[in-house]
């Protein structure tokens, strides 16, 4: 049976035309998927390039903290709690390639037990350029977010606030910049307002539990 | 249904009409394709120093951001994680445990504590499109911090889409057996 077809197949091609067309296509297919996909790569390989050889931003932003609301001592250590000023223009951060901006407020600080601690206490998601004038006075830190030391450290502390913003494309490669204003300083004193509990505070919108890959 | 009843037909055909020495010439080609692939894997491992230098997204916690089936590229920096970077990290401490597997996880830290530099590190994630950090989330399974050999990587690059094919070859392995027996077929049977 094997030898019969070997002659047929290969002993007269000239006469089997439709043998012949129907072998060159899956390599046809092939070759346009290689293609076609080394298109594909290429042309989102220069879109990111664009985002860095290209686009030029102007970003503008400050930020201050509005209220330290309270600065207490925990069982593992320090926590504050703290509202800010923040106005930051990150409208000619968005190129062509921009998804979104992940926002986010971080406070950093040095204390005897850590050289480095650094506490979000508030983030946005920004997926419209239009959107991207964030103007807030008395910003409350977020629900999901602590500000917190792990030692009895925080009181008389300085701190730098900033203001980070990474950049996710719609193809191609991250980036992240980031503003950080100095010269703040906890209070000397532990306290906490006068109504325990009724920290001024923000809650996300909810979604999703898990969370895998 | 039958333009891929005659495909095959052909290729069955190319593959019984080879002797010998053209069987072991085809098989060396078969070893040839997943030999590079092999390289390739194992060469962006050693560029990029993470163990799994691309993975795919399997759950929405990062979205808008990154969706299921999107595909990203990690890299294993010396420097210290920082808050604000995506990173990816894989819990080993109870794999031997039933019920606890340790699937890599994508997500962002929000808090780092470092006792000097390059020292101790402890760094709480939050997935962007969760209400709760993955500590309060439950994600931890029992431990408080990550710390520096629980990091995979931090996500450096971006392609939508493209890891689909990879979660439907997951979702049906059926699929799976058929493409990887159909292309080591066309590989076998190919004329170079």
């Amino acid at each position: 049976m094997g030898v019969v077809e070997r002659h047929t197949t290969r002993g007269c091609p000239n006469l089997e035309p439709v043998e012949a067309s129907g072998s060159a296509f899956p390599a046809g297919l092939n070759s346009l998927l290689t293609y076609g996909s080394t298109v594909l790569l290429t042309v989102c390989i220069l879109t990111s390039a664009t985002d860095f050889l290209v686009h030029r931003s102007d970003p503008k932003v400050s930020v201050k903290p509005a209220k330290i609301e309270a600065v207490s001592r925990g069982p593992e250590g320090d926590w504050a709690w703290m509202s800010v000023d923040l106005n930051a223009d990150l409208r000619s951060v968005f190129s062509w390639n921009t998804k979104q901006l992940f926002v986010s407020v971080m406070v950093s600080f040095a204390t005897p037990k850590n050289h480095v601690n650094e506490a979000v206490i508030w983030t946005e998601i920004i997926t419209d350029k239009s959107k991207a004038h964030i103007k807030h006075s008395s910003l409350a830190p977020q629900w999901a977010y602590t500000l917190s030391a792990q030692d009895h450290a925080l009181r008389v502390t300085p701190f730098n606030i900033t203001v980070s913003w990474d950049v996710m494309p719609i193809v191609g490669a991250l980036y992240m910049q980031h503003r950080s204003f100095s010269g703040f300083q906890f209070p000397a004193e532990y306290f906490k307002p006068p109504r325990p509990g009724r920290l001024k505070q923000q809650k996300p919108p909810g979604k999703i539990p898990g969370a895998v890959m | 249904m039958e333009a891929v009843r005659r495909l095959l037909k052909d290729q069955y055909q190319e593959l019984v009409s080879l002797n010998f020495r053209g069987l072991l010439l085809q098989g060396t080609n078969l070893g040839l394709v997943v030999t590079s692939a092999l390289i390739i894997w194992r060469a962006l491992i050693l560029i990029t120093g993470s163990e799994s230098p691309v993975v795919v997204v399997l759950s929405g916690s990062m979205e808008p951001g990154f969706f299921r089936g999107d595909i990203l590229f990690l890299y294993q920096s010396n420097a210290p994680v920082r808050t604000g970077e995506i990173v990816v990290f894989k819990l080993d401490h109870r794999k031997r445990e039933p019920g606890h597997d340790d699937i890599p996880i994508v997500h962002r830290a929000v808090t780092v504590h470092e006792r000097e530099p390059g020292g101790m590190i402890n760094i709480l994630t939050k997935g962007d499109a969760n209400r709760e950090n993955d500590l309060v989330g439950g994600i931890y399974d029992g431990i408080q911090w990550l710390n520096k050999q629980h990091v995979m990587g931090r996500v450096v690059g971006y392609l939508p889409y493209v890891g689909q094919v990879t979660l439907i070859m997951n979702d049906y392995p059926k699929v799976k057996y058929a493409l990887i027996g159909l292309l080591g077929l066309f590989i076998f049977t190919s004329k170079e």
